[in-house]
């Protein structure tokens, strides 16, 4: 009887850890059961992701060597306040007034990026945000400590240590040399932060991220966030009227969800992005905002990448967007019916597209549309515009698209 | 493994104070509650070694501050900051002025005990002082006379000057004290924090009233939070944290004053013991003098000013059953020390052998030894305080004479016999 109780435990246990081993990390932005089934595969060799994982962890390895991840050492631009710990990007459309001797103030091209951009830490905040995502996914999928303890220690580097750390604000992102006014817009850069905060939610079971390092870094978060709430670029951004609007809030859930802040998450939801989707979005299901921009059909699909990833999060508290219509009839799903023919035909676009359309972008976003809707038409026309995956994890993840 | 055991004894009284005061409602953050309170009983008692100076303080809160405009780091803001920003708070540093002998005047030259006039173009300075003294004025009177409308004004000024979208100062002080042309972060606007200190104060003075609501406090817990972790984290907030005269002591006082308000008690215990202790050991010389502020022009005010920081400290302490006034540092250091290297030159400051380019303020040294009669039990130096006497002019009716009305009611027991 007593040997039969150890051995019912022992069997209890083992399932337990099993399910453990297998559950869902709890990220932020990514869809949990996704990560779980991208395991499974890749534990049973799977075809379909085996060679893709290969391949990240090859190229991952650069990340183990000194290369700095922070906004300090080599900085070539410095902000205003003096402060090489002060985050600052450039507005990407903005370039020098060939009419002025100085070139100020920046004068917008729209859809044309400076290659200035590269002296700016935006690139950097882009780096930080693949290395600890994918360090993070292959110590998931490898258990491997070592990807964890490298995740750690980019998070520390570029967050947390008292020389090299990011201020938590984003004053000036997006800057705009020569402008005297103040912007919002570049909080949107603030993605890379909530989508860097998944490598740390990866990598919680790990010895290399204690309760203190998770601790900290909330403190980070929860200061960026009430810069992000509360100051006067933060009030603008929140009155964006486009793309800007809906990030800002996504990004805002995204926040508040890692530092367990379920009220907020659920507040920024149903009191500001169900009302942008009322206000942003016409009667045909299209989003006006993009589709005065010069490459309108990127940004009407960039709009559905938001309202896509608002789902995921809004899931982790048990929410479907999808399943959302708003008093006006406005929803998700409008939106896809609205573009969904110019990603079978993009030469159809009627709007402004200057440069082309990745037609990958098209196809994920019908094959996510056709999953959420089972909607077997989305699914079919996602195969048959075809997805050519990419050597990182958030393509990875959807490694069934090209079945047949 | 010193600041260890320091700890530990700390810990142990504080843990046999609280087991026996476990109860003590906290009234305020920056004053001594007790003192508060004896005060609140004289003027129910229609005590006459108190009522007239109490009459006189209402008369001044209501003619000075309850028609007051509220104020605001945007009110008639001439500079705006780097940022842009006119949120941002920004001031000069008062002794440095423009360079004659260079181009623009930029970089400004240092000179000590000089203000510069150009101060004044930022009122940031004057606002944030008066605001200070009028919300702790306000939040005083609503204790003492338990009527709401001091609250209100209270919370109305509050609210516009760290709550509200428009006006609300955002929670840094990175261009305070800036120097033009001056390419290195300094630590030294943060100096200028102590109003933020006496403002969360006065907040939570008013924390009983209906006038200052959840939401509100709330929301300035948030700011007192997101402020903190500038002060923690910033190259501004960690200089100032290293600094080594006074500015570190006055860094620790609103340190201490902001996690206070934040609601973190245990680690407030831990700051003011790990942070602000250590302090006393490293900049106090064997016979209690501060080399740092005998160096300064203004060297009995600045030895004086940094005890009163020292003082602060140890009324947020008292909160959490700290007695600063009794520690004594392994190497013999402690604020006893300081205060009995000061003593004679309070009772005769003509007598100071430094400099002191202005004539030095008695009442602060009156002051001081009461408290730390009062703290220690010692009589001897309760005397000695009401020898050299308190004897405020609060003939003014500048808003920034307040501190010396608030005192007369803390310490109304000063000149008795």
């Amino acid at each position: 009887m007593k040997r039969h109780a150890k051995r019912l435990l022992f069997v209890v246990i083992s399932v337990v850890l099993s399910q453990l081993s297998l559950s869902a990390q709890n990220t932020i932005s990514w869809n949990d059961q996704r990560i779980v089934n991208l395991k499974s595969a890749y534990t049973n060799m799977d075809a379909r992701v085996v060679p893709g994982v290969n391949t990240i962890i090859e190229s991952s390895e650069k990340y183990f060597d000194s290369r700095p991840f922070n906004i300090v050492t080599d900085k070539k631009k410095i902000a205003p306040s003096k402060d090489p710990r002060d985050y600052m990007s450039l507005s990407r459309y903005w370039w020098p007034d060939p009419e002025k001797r100085d070139g100020l103030p920046y004068i917008r091209f729209d859809g044309k990026s400076n290659p200035e951009l590269e002296e700016y830490d935006y690139r950097k905040i882009t780096e930080l945000e693949t290395a600890v995502t994918t360090l993070g996914m292959l110590y998931y999928l490898t258990g491997k400590e070592r990807y964890a303890k490298r995740t750690s220690e980019i998070l520390k580097e570029w967050f947390l240590d008292p020389a090299t750390g990011m201020n938590p604000n984003m004053v000036y992102a997006q800057y705009v040399p020569g402008m005297t006014i103040l912007r919002g817009t570049g909080i949107l850069d603030a993605r890379s932060v909530m989508y860097a905060l998944n490598g740390a939610k990866l990598i919680e079971d790990s010895k290399f991220w204690d309760t203190k390092d998770k601790k900290k870094l909330q403190e980070w978060v929860k200061a960026f966030l009430y810069w992000m709430e509360n100051s006067t670029q933060g009030q603008l951004e929140m009155k964006a009227a486009n793309n800007h609007g809906l990030w800002y809030d996504i990004i805002r859930m995204g926040l508040s969800y890692y530092i367990d802040d379920i009220a907020q998450l659920r507040s920024v939801l149903e009191n500001s992005l169900y009302k942008r989707l009322d206000s942003q979005q016409d009667e045909k299901g299209s989003f006006p905002e993009e589709l005065a921009r010069t490459l309108g059909l990127s940004y009407s699909t960039f709009v559905l990448d938001a309202f896509y990833e608002a789902n995921e999060i809004a899931m982790k508290i048990g929410t479907d967007i999808w399943k959302h219509t708003t008093p006006n009839g406005r929803s998700i799903s409008r939106g896809v019916e609205f573009v969904y023919p110019y990603y079978l035909e993009p030469q159809k676009w009627p709007y402004q597209q200057i440069s082309p359309f990745e037609t990958s972008r098209g196809s994920m976003a019908l094959y996510i549309a056709g999953l959420q809707l089972n909607k077997k038409e989305y699914i079919d026309a996602a195969r048959k515009i075809g997805y050519t995956t990419k050597p990182n994890f958030k393509s990875l993840l959807y490694f069934d698209i090209n079945n047949k | 493994m010193k600041q260890l055991k320091i700890f530990w004894i700390f810990l142990f009284s504080a843990l046999l104070l609280n087991s026996c005061s476990s109860k003590v409602e906290i009234i305020s953050i920056l004053y001594d509650d007790a003192l508060l309170k004896s005060a609140k009983e004289a003027i129910a008692a229609n005590d006459s070694s108190i009522m007239p100076d109490f009459m006189e303080f209402r008369h001044y809160t209501d003619s000075v501050f309850m028609n007051m405009e509220p104020l605001s780091v945007v009110k008639d803001k001439k500079r705006v900051a780097p940022s842009k920003d006119p949120r941002d708070y920004i001031t000069l540093s008062p002794y440095w002025r423009p360079d004659s002998t260079a181009e623009n005047g930029v970089p400004y030259i240092r000179r000590d005990g000089e203000r510069n006039p150009d101060v004044y173009e930022y009122l940031e300075r004057a606002n944030s002082t008066t605001f200070a003294e009028a919300v702790q004025s306000l939040a005083v009177m609503y204790y003492l006379s338990e009527e709401e409308k001091y609250a209100e004004k209270a919370a109305q000024m509050l609210r516009v000057w760290f709550l509200d979208t428009i006006t609300g100062m955002n929670p840094n002080m990175t261009y305070s004290q800036t120097v033009p042309g001056m390419a290195e972060i300094r630590g030294t606007g943060i100096i200028d924090a102590r109003r933020i200190a006496g403002a969360l104060n006065a907040a939570k003075i008013i924390e009983g009233s209906a006038a200052w609501t959840e939401k509100d406090k709330a929301e300035l817990k948030d700011w007192a939070n997101s402020f903190r972790y500038w002060l923690e984290h910033s190259v501004n907030g960690l200089k100032e944290a290293k600094a080594a005269n006074n500015h570190g002591l006055w860094y620790e006082v609103t340190h201490q004053a902001v996690v206070m308000y934040g609601g973190d008690y245990e680690y407030l215990r831990k700051i003011i013991v790990e942070n602000q202790l250590p302090r006393i050991d490293i900049q106090m010389q064997p016979d209690g003098s501060l080399p740092m502020e005998l160096a300064r022009t203004l060297g009995l005010h600045y030895s004086t000013f940094a005890l009163e920081a020292l003082n602060n400290s140890d009324n947020i302490a008292g909160k959490v059953g700290l007695n600063l006034w009794e520690y004594k540092a392994q190497n013999g250091r402690s604020m006893l020390l300081g205060l009995e290297f000061l003593k004679p030159y309070w009772i005769e400051p003509q007598t100071w052998p430094h400099m002191q380019i202005k004539p030095f303020n008695q009442d602060r040294g009156a002051l001081l030894l009461y408290t730390a009669g009062k703290r220690t039990n010692n009589k001897e130096y309760i005397e000695l305080a009401r020898k050299i006497g308190y004897n405020p002019d609060i003939s003014g009716t500048e808003n920034t004479d307040a501190l010396p009305r608030i005192n007369s009611l803390l310490y109304y027991k000063i000149n008795m016999k």
